[in-house]
């Protein structure tokens, strides 16, 4: 072996070495008289000592492969293995936690000036998003730990009734609200508290939590992706930045020719058939239609206003500072209750007077906010039903960019991808501009 | 999938058994804890005391790790089962034959979700208004009806059903403030009084509207609109305020109906020529002034009618307020001569009866209350005698001993049946409202109130004094069950909402006191200016007159 080499090694040996060298009792021990064994020092977890910008670098590259797999290669198998490394990274080795889907809550505490930002969860955050602005929803299909225990999951999905997709759809829309108007209002988190797979990843969690967890898992065996498609609020953030995406993948590499294989394949019914255009005795009747929906639009706004409006009270009751004067009112009413947060409260002595005066304050930004949340569900549920009163046309086979998460089970089943692979990844063009030649 | 459906069972008898194991906590160990810590030489407690923390933690970090183990075994199940059941789906694989897909029609699914959509959509709201109504009727204070910037619209079914039940008093007004203490004596309809303000930071307060004139009366509410008495030696005037805003909405003066040259009354600057409190009911406002002057405005600021009753003599100017009901104001206009009480009418401002009192000067005011045979009965309170009056007649129909003193000041207050009057320096006394009332019991005390009148609920009696005492009594037997003192003293009269007390003391502290058999001060809201007007309850607010200007406090 040269002697540079030996060197090196040995170098990387003492550079691997030394922090367990330096693990020694910095100060004297205390003397204890009762007997009490004093534990042996011992080290933190190698995972533990992962720095953040290790996790950024990660997360930076796997979406990069991701790209990769989905634009260049095409390669379900490669995205499932992908998905399989950010479960066993994101998932298991760093307990899933912090997620960019979680990070939204973290991004809306900061924009209303309630915590700064560290600079991992905003990167968590933007990331995935500017992927999905260039590439869609390429996070989705291996990055995200959530979606890949659930791919793992899925054995044979069942089409979901399109009347039960559509309303089940808004449930996203919904999610994101709450969860805005929640940690906008220093009132939690719900994003994570209603994360199905955490107790998972920590091995820890609540009962509820850990059962919730199976029943997705198990729901996840037929219905592909229950929590991204109905649930997961950061899918509606980067569901709006896939539909203006420069460049996402395609069905086919090449020339649709129509065989039906994709649309039936896809978990997620992102695929949309070719459509005729409209017979011109439709177009009277679409047209008033859509007329009558335009103007449903500011009632459906005003009624989701209204709506927020009168449900603040109990979402209110999600915020500690109201709920502690809940369960101290609770307390009062029936001595017999305990509340930990209540008792807490009275032993410290805490003044109720400012306690009323925070709680005021929080109903207020509550019915404002939840007005606002209600006025914009409104103004989405009006843009979807105007969006299903259009008439569009489309020739061959196309992908639903919002829905489609890049899991390449479409390339797998389209006959044009097998002829491409077999020509060398070249088209039907290149293979005939090559013959000419 | 037997497997995890075991584990599954196991990990949750564990959680159902153990609970959910979030720290140590124990109920020996803490009672261990305490007797250890009691005798701190007792070497056997201590040992048994440490042996139980170890027993404790050891528990919790067994259940700890066996739940560790128990998930990681789920999710090793759950893995396999996946893993076997894509094995099965694999190898049940067949090659679809795109010739034999059904054809889709996009149009119609397209309809379908739409329709789906807009039912959703309408279901979600249906049950949220479903959800608020339910809400709204276990707290009255919610229902929009009634809110103070959407007024009226309330059928008096809705108001017999929403009404609190501790009253036997008719309800057409009971969310209104129509009068002095409100129409149920002090105790609000609604339940959502606001408990924090701060008149200095303005935490809490809706707006504050300067006053041109002063005055002493209390603001009263009607269908969302404040009114009040302003008056000094220049001019006697009625102002509306708009009960959302604060604006003054109009104002309307009252000519002295005295014959020209004839001087005003010499009021004392403890009274003022405004110190009677205003009555409303649906067809307009009625103010009386110091001055004797009585007028009706309709709520848009027209003037209705006004009449002159002749100068009151009186001590320090009159100060006894209105109440209206059925379509008559009863005055109690007691002097030091000519004492009498009249029925109004509130339509066209004719006396409809009129009887002399020789009970001499007083500045309380008369209630209706309901009698034992739930017949209306005019109360009057007066020196040495209560006396009770047919409402629609005038007729006296008893008189019984009441309270003695020079300066009469406190209103009688009524409650299921039953009228007690108090003054400082005499005696309470309280009668059940037979024909030939009884006394029920009395009390002689050196805790009773001077000016303010009291309230009762729950069967509690609650007392200010002029000095800084509330006192609280049990209604029943008179017996006195607590009684705290504050540095300030009382004048404005003491109110009930939502199960807690406000009372409001000179220097415009408010001291929110539990509705309960012993003291419990629930907070305390200052509000900065000195008050000695009584406030008034509307839904989520309170009106405050103070020396300079008119507050409302609550949630927007």
């Amino acid at each position: 072996m040269p002697c540079a080499r030996r060197i090196g090694l040995f170098s990387a040996l003492v550079l691997f070495l030394a922090p367990a060298a330096q693990a020694v009792q910095r100060f004297p021990q205390p003397q204890f008289d009762t007997g009490h064994v004093v534990p042996v020092a011992g080290h933190p977890a190698v995972l533990q000592l992962v720095p953040a910008w290790a996790d950024a670098t990660i997360l930076a590259t796997v979406l990069l492969l991701t790209t990769w797999a989905v634009l260049r290669r095409r390669s379900g198998r490669l995205i499932m293995a992908l998905a399989l490394v950010s479960l066993a990274w994101f998932g298991f080795a760093r307990h899933g936690c912090i997620c960019p889907v979680g990070s939204t809550q973290n991004i809306s505490m900061t924009a209303f000036g309630l915590g700064g930002l560290p600079w991992l969860v905003g990167f968590l955050f933007a990331a995935p998003l500017l992927a999905a602005l260039f590439f869609g929803r390429v996070f989705c299909a291996a990055v995200c730990p959530l979606g890949a225990m659930q791919e793992v999951s899925m054995v044979r999905p069942l089409r979901v009734p399109r009347v039960l997709d559509a309303v089940l759809r808004l449930m996203p829309l919904a999610t994101l609200a709450l969860a805005v108007l929640f940690a906008a209002n220093d009132a939690g988190f719900p994003i994570c508290a209603t994360d199905p797979f955490v107790g998972f990843f920590r091995r820890s969690a609540p009962l509820p939590m850990l059962l919730s967890g199976v029943a997705v898992l198990l729901l996840g065996t037929v219905v592909a992706r229950p929590y991204c498609r109905y649930y997961c609020p950061y899918g509606v953030l980067l569901g709006w930045c896939s539909q203006v995406a420069w460049k996402h993948t395609t069905i086919t590499p090449d020339t649709c020719i129509k065989c039906r294989l994709c649309e039936r394949i896809c978990p997620v019914d992102a695929i949309q058939a070719p459509r005729a255009p409209g017979v011109a005795r439709q177009a009277p009747v679409a047209q008033r239609r859509l007329l009558a929906l335009l103007l449903l639009a500011p009632v459906l706004v005003a009624g989701g206003a209204m709506a927020g409006r009168t449900a603040a009270p109990a979402l209110a009751l999600v915020h500690p500072a109201v709920r502690q004067q809940a369960h101290l009112a609770g307390m009062a009413k029936d001595p017999e209750k305990t509340y930990l947060d209540a008792e807490a409260f009275r032993t410290l002595g805490g003044d109720a007077r400012q306690l009323a005066v925070d709680v005021v304050a929080v109903e207020s930004r509550f019915r404002f906010g939840a007005s606002l949340a209600g006025a914009w569900l409104g103004l989405v549920l009006a843009w979807r039903l105007i969006s299903l009163a259009r008439l569009p046309t489309r020739e061959s086979f196309e992908i639903d960019h919002s829905r489609c998460v890049s899991c390449g089970r479409c390339f797998k089943v389209c006959p044009r991808q097998q002829v491409w692979l077999k020509n060398g990844r070249q088209t039907s063009t290149d293979t005939e501009g090559t013959e000419k030649k | 999938m037997v497997f995890c459906l075991v584990v599954g069972v196991l990990l949750t008898a564990d959680w159902m058994q153990a609970g959910q194991a979030k720290t140590v906590r124990s109920d020996t160990l803490a009672r261990l804890q305490a007797v250890s810590r009691q005798s701190p030489d007792d070497a056997a407690a201590l040992a048994l005391a440490t042996e139980g923390d170890v027993v404790a933690r050891h528990a919790y970090f067994s259940s700890v790790a066996f739940r560790n183990a128990g998930i990681w075994m789920l999710i090793a199940g759950l893995l396999v089962m996946v893993g076997c059941l894509h094995l099965a789906a694999q190898l049940g694989r067949r090659i679809d034959d795109p010739r034999r897909f059904p054809a889709a029609d996009q149009a119609r699914a397209d309809r379908e979700a739409r329709r789906a959509l807009l039912v959703a959509g309408a279901g979600s709201l249906l049950m949220l208004a479903v959800w608020a109504t339910g809400r709204a009727a276990l707290q009255p204070a919610m229902t929009a009806a009634v809110r103070l910037d959407k007024p009226a619209a309330m059928t008096a079914a809705v108001v017999m059903a929403s009404a609190p039940a501790n009253t036997n008093r008719p309800l057409s007004n009971v969310f209104q403030w129509s009068c002095f203490r409100g129409p149920r004596y002090g105790v609000a309809a609604y339940s959502n009084a606001p408990v924090a303000w701060d008149g200095k930071s303005r935490q809490g307060v809706l707006w504050r509207t300067a006053l041109p004139r002063p005055g002493l009366s209390s603001p009263v509410l009607w269908e969302g609109k404040v009114f009040l008495t302003l008056a000094n030696e220049e001019a006697r005037e009625v102002v509306a305020f708009d009960a959302v805003t604060g604006a003054e909405i109009w104002r309307r003066t009252v000519k002295d109906g005295a014959k020209a040259g004839e001087v005003l009354p010499d009021a004392s600057e403890d009274t003022g020529l405004a110190a009677a409190t205003a009555a409303c009911d649906a067809a307009g406002v009625y103010a009386l002034f110091g001055t004797g002057d009585l007028a009706s405005f309709t709520h848009d600021g027209t003037l209705r009618w006004q009449i002159f009753l002749g100068r009151p003599e009186n001590t320090y100017g009159h100060a006894s307020s209105l109440w209206v009901e059925d379509g008559r104001i009863f005055v109690q206009y007691d002097q030091r001569e000519n004492s009498r009480v009249l029925a109004v009418d509130t339509a066209t401002g004719r006396t409809l009866w009129e009887k002399k009192r020789t009970t001499g000067e007083v500045w309380s005011s008369p209630v209706m209350a309901t009698a034992v045979d739930g017949k209306s009965v005019l109360l009057l309170n007066g020196k040495g005698a209560l006396s009770a009056y047919e409402p629609v007649s005038g007729k006296e129909l008893w008189r019984v001993a009441g309270v003695d003193g020079e300066e009469i000041s406190v209103s009688p207050t009524a409650w299921n049946s039953c009228v007690l009057v108090a003054q400082a320096g005499s005696r309470m006394v309280c009668y059940r409202l037979d024909a030939a009332p009884a006394k029920v019991w009395e009390l002689e005390s050196d805790l009773l109130p001077a000016v303010a009148s009291p309230v009762v609920a729950d069967g509690l009696i609650f007392l200010g004094t002029s000095v800084g005492e509330v006192t609280c009594v049990d209604a029943a037997d008179g017996t006195v069950l607590w009684k705290h003192e504050y540095e300030t003293g009382f004048y404005a009269s003491l109110a009930v909402c939502g199960g807690r007390v406000y009372a409001l003391d000179r220097d415009g502290v408010m001291h929110i006191l539990a509705v309960e058999r012993k003291f419990r001060e629930v907070t305390t809201c200052p509000l900065g200016e000195a008050v000695d007007a009584s406030p008034a309850f509307a839904d989520g607010r309170i009106f405050f007159r103070t020396k300079d200007a008119l507050w409302c406090v609550g949630k927007k």
